[in-house]
């Protein structure tokens, strides 16, 4: 009898994990050409491929990725790029936030390893399967965290080999490709959200506290100031609508 | 893992909402208007023109590979003949 409890637990627990990989399938192909993009971008960056891959595995975030590529290439200061990557980032709080209810039954552990392989494509899958549960399984989400974070690992690591074969980068407008993903991801955030006012007064006071901190400072934290700074000024037009 | 215990002030919530488009409007601002260390829109002329047919590619495709995909060609295509 007991034996055959523990069977089914396992069963199951297998069941739930490749369900959580099969629910993970319809990003796959997106994030691996936005990963192979990163692999090239920070190539080109003159990143060598085993610190590619260290970033893939250690920092694991497309935004981030691309941003450390361009700070890097820009010569700015370790502090910047932590602090700036820390901001992008920032969404993950709102993220887990938002699906924290389905795994309050789970331990703190097991939780922290959820909530920290937790990316933008998985929580959209999550945000859609899991409402109408009480609760969500742990192997599903860890087989839907598992299977985004090697296939983003593969993409990175096809992107860096790729990047290796192009000599002269430049002349194939490649180092476009990170200003062309921040607008991409700009454009498709102002899209989903509808508030279009507000988003591009917030989008127009960054970029003018940047010029502005870079006219008097001439500094590496202008985007950390643009960011804090335009937020807030976002917050405060919603304050006054 | 903390917010399942914790709940964030109104006012916290808000400003996080605006950190994604501040952020990369700041990263954009970074990338295409300054040059080296100062301010310069001379210096990215083809950048910002390749600009256009990228911001219009995201706006009506809402693609992501699409827009970094026109973009470097746009790109390609400037550098080639300027």
């Amino acid at each position: 009898m007991k034996t055959e409890q523990s069977m089914s637990i396992a069963k199951n627990t297998s069941y739930q994990f490749w369900q959580g990989v099969k629910d993970c399938v319809p990003t796959l192909l997106g994030y691996l050409s936005i990963g192979f993009a990163a692999g090239v971008v920070q190539k080109t960056a003159g990143l060598s491929v085993l610190e590619i891959s260290l970033m893939s595995l250690l920092l694991y975030a497309g935004s981030g990725q691309f941003i450390a590529a361009g700070l890097i290439a820009a010569q700015h200061p370790i502090s910047a790029i932590i602090f700036t990557i820390f901001f992008v980032n920032l969404r993950h709080l709102l993220l887990s936030a938002a699906i924290a209810p389905y795994f309050r039954h789970l331990s703190p552990w097991k939780n922290m390893l959820i909530g920290s392989q937790l990316t933008d494509e998985t929580f959209g899958v999550a945000i859609n399967k899991l409402p109408g549960k009480q609760q969500a399984s742990f192997y599903w989400m860890l087989g839907l965290n598992i299977t985004a974070y090697l296939n983003w690992f593969a993409a990175n690591l096809a992107g860096a080999y790729f990047g290796q074969w192009i000599p002269n980068p430049e002349a194939y407008g490649l180092d476009f490709a990170l200003p062309a993903m921040f607008i991409g991801l700009l454009v498709l955030q102002m899209l989903g959200r509808k508030e279009y006012a507000t988003d591009l007064l917030v989008a127009l006071s960054a970029v003018f506290i940047v010029i502005l901190v870079q006219i008097l400072f001439s500094g590496s934290a202008s985007i950390i100031i643009a960011t804090v700074l335009g937020a807030a000024i976002g917050m405060v037009i919603e304050k006054w609508k | 893992m903390l917010l399942s215990r914790i709940e964030l002030p109104d006012w916290a919530i808000n400003w996080l909402k605006h950190v994604p488009v501040a952020v990369m409007a700041a990263l954009l601002a970074q990338e295409l208007l300054i040059s080296g260390d100062s301010f310069s829109l001379s210096e990215n002329k083809l950048e910002l023109f390749a600009c256009i047919p990228a911001f219009l590619t995201a706006i009506f495709t809402r693609s992501l590979l699409g827009t970094v995909v026109v973009g470097l060609l746009a790109m390609m295509l400037l550098r080639h003949f300027f």
